[in-house]
């Protein structure tokens, strides 16, 4: 009992005597604020489940092995299956990793490594590195149909007689553009995290710089990098702007990297645009969103083995 | 002061940061096969000392030097900083193996320096590892990464990767600040062990550690500027028992610091 008054004593004190208790109208308004925040986490749930939803229920009606196995037979027709896209696809992240990765990889190891803070860069360096930074940043933001606009000017048109004018080899130049920027960002931070003590590990036993680099450091940023790869390869599966413009859009299989096809992704627009086939677009469209998921559980899964490798677990 | 001949030769060695001078005119001469300890408060310039013999201080921009530096008599700028630490091993505060099998940490120095065939290299890391004492405790697991190891054998297959290079300093940065007692001891031992065939420096926050783990001992304290200088440096023992300085005395009376 005397404890109970004391504490009331010093209740009153704190609260200078004269305030009343606000606590039940605080409580009040943070369960209001909560359940509105719930709401909102509800409905994008449910928009996303809609969306995924309908597409994946309307695609499986169309959706068998046959319509995988098939090659479109092209015109307003829209008969067949999507068996060419779907090699079309592959064929232009491959030709688009290829070319993206290494780029992208060797930028990032540039910007953090030898231009890095603390690399004593001064004069006409620092101010490329700084052109470079704002140029990555800058591409990040670029709508994709630039890109397409650009790569249709530079590879299909100018460098016509190398590339084959709409071609996978157009495409994927166009696409390793756009992608660049995700696989430069994802490896400038993979290689940030790197420790410090591993580097001086390395260079402290008489290794060089490169050896420091290509031996420990991008072993150990591997998981960051990869994910950045397969990020990109997300990208241009959904990509359609970019490969609108430069890949062509025959229905046929390129047989080489100079001939031009269609994505699944640029296919679910012709589809729905030039024919009356809605419900074979939604097919492409299903398989394309199980395409996106699996994708990113192979982030997941890559990274967690890397990962866990590396911590040998 | 009697001492083997002297494996490294310090002669007012100055280092700054910029405009800021760290160290101060420093001479010293470290003997070989003998164990030298540097103590000091934080600050001082210890540690900065340390690097300055595998030239880690070099990988800072901004760094600037004076004096001369020998390591055999041979000028220490003078040598290609690669080569140089090759022959001047370092251990690090924290243990940092690399996130590969032990088996490939160990291996990792003698494969920069260019040996690629799978025996020697297997020789190598026994020979390494034994010579660690650590052999015993990870022999059958050299697949295993060594993140996976307790902290303390983290810092010995480290200590083992340093002598796989073969060096003839081994340079320690509080090899065992970030250890537990045990293995602290451990590490300590080791370090006895070791300067049979190596000339180990070590810089140390732990007062007892110098006393009873080095041969030598290096006092140093900053100045008014915050700059590092060498206020006393003799046989440990003599140190200890009958300091030269007041500040050394007062330093190892726990006085401050």
């Amino acid at each position: 009992m005397a404890r109970e008054a004391s504490i009331r004593q010093i209740g009153v004190r704190l609260s200078g005597g004269a305030q009343k208790s606000n606590i039940a109208q605080r409580h009040v308004i943070q369960q209001l604020a909560f359940a509105l925040m719930w709401l909102a986490a509800i409905l994008t749930v449910v928009v996303l489940l809609l969306v995924v939803g309908y597409v994946l229920v309307e695609g499986a009606r169309v959706v068998d092995w046959e319509f995988l196995a098939t090659p479109p037979r092209g015109g307003l027709s829209a008969e067949g299956g999507i068996s060419t896209t779907l090699v079309t696809t592959v064929y232009l992240v491959l030709l688009t990793a290829a070319i993206a990765a290494p780029l992208g990889i060797g930028a990032a190891i540039y910007l953090v490594e030898y231009a890095g803070e603390g690399q004593g860069t001064s004069g006409l360096t620092a101010f490329l590195v700084s052109v470079a930074r704002f140029g990555v940043e800058l591409l990040a933001g670029v709508p994709s149909i630039i890109f397409g606009l650009f790569g249709y000017a530079l590879f299909v048109v100018t460098l016509n007689a190398l590339t084959g004018g709409f071609s996978l080899l157009s495409a994927s130049l166009a696409g390793a553009c756009l992608v660049l920027p995700v696989i430069i960002r994802a490896s400038e931070e993979a290689l940030r995290a790197v420790p410090r003590a591993y580097r001086e590990g390395s260079l402290a036993l008489g290794a060089t710089k490169w050896q420091t680099i290509w031996q420990v450091v991008l072993p150990a940023a591997a998981p960051g990098i990869i994910t950045g790869i397969v990020l990109s390869v997300g990208r241009i599966v959904s990509e359609t702007a970019v490969f609108f413009v430069t890949l062509g859009g025959s229905h046929h299989a390129p047989q080489s990297i100079k001939q031009g096809g269609r994505t699944m992704a640029l296919h679910v627009y012709y589809l729905a645009m030039d024919t009356r086939a809605f419900e074979k677009a939604m097919g492409t469209g299903a398989i394309l969103i199980v395409t996106i998921v699996m994708i990113n559980l192979a982030i997941n899964l890559i990274s967690r083995r890397l990962t866990a490798g590396l911590k040998g677990r | 002061m009697s001492m083997n001949g002297a494996k490294l030769q310090v002669k007012d060695y100055c280092l700054y940061y910029g405009q800021f001078q760290a160290l101060c005119s420093v001479d010293i001469k470290i003997p070989a096969n003998e164990i030298t300890a540097i103590i000091g408060p934080s600050g001082c310039g210890k540690s900065t000392f340390l690097r300055t013999f595998n030239r880690m201080n070099d990988l800072i921009p901004g760094v600037r030097v004076d004096g001369e530096v020998l390591m055999d008599g041979a000028d220490l700028f003078g040598m290609d900083q690669v080569e140089l630490r090759r022959y001047v091993g370092m251990v690090f505060q924290r243990p940092n193996p690399f996130p590969k099998s032990i088996f490939d940490n160990v291996a990792y120095g003698p494969r920069v320096n260019g040996i690629t065939d799978r025996g020697q290299l297997g020789e190598i890391v026994e020979r390494s590892l034994r010579r660690a004492a650590i052999w015993d405790e990870v022999k059958d697991d050299l697949g295993k990464s060594a993140l996976a190891l307790s902290g303390g054998q983290q810092q010995r297959v480290c200590i083992a990767r340093a002598l796989a290079v073969q060096p003839e300093v081994i340079l320690m940065d509080e090899p065992a600040s970030a250890l537990d007692p045990i293995a602290t001891l451990r590490i300590e031992e080791l370090i006895q062990q070791l300067k049979e065939d190596y000339t180990i420096v070590i810089v140390t926050h732990n007062m007892q550690q110098a006393a009873r783990a080095s041969d030598f001992t290096a006092f140093f304290m900053m100045n008014e500027d915050r700059g590092g200088y060498l206020v006393e440096y003799g046989p440990t023992k003599s140190l200890f028992t009958n300091p030269k300085h007041k500040q050394t005395e007062d330093y190892i009376t726990g006085r401050f610091g």
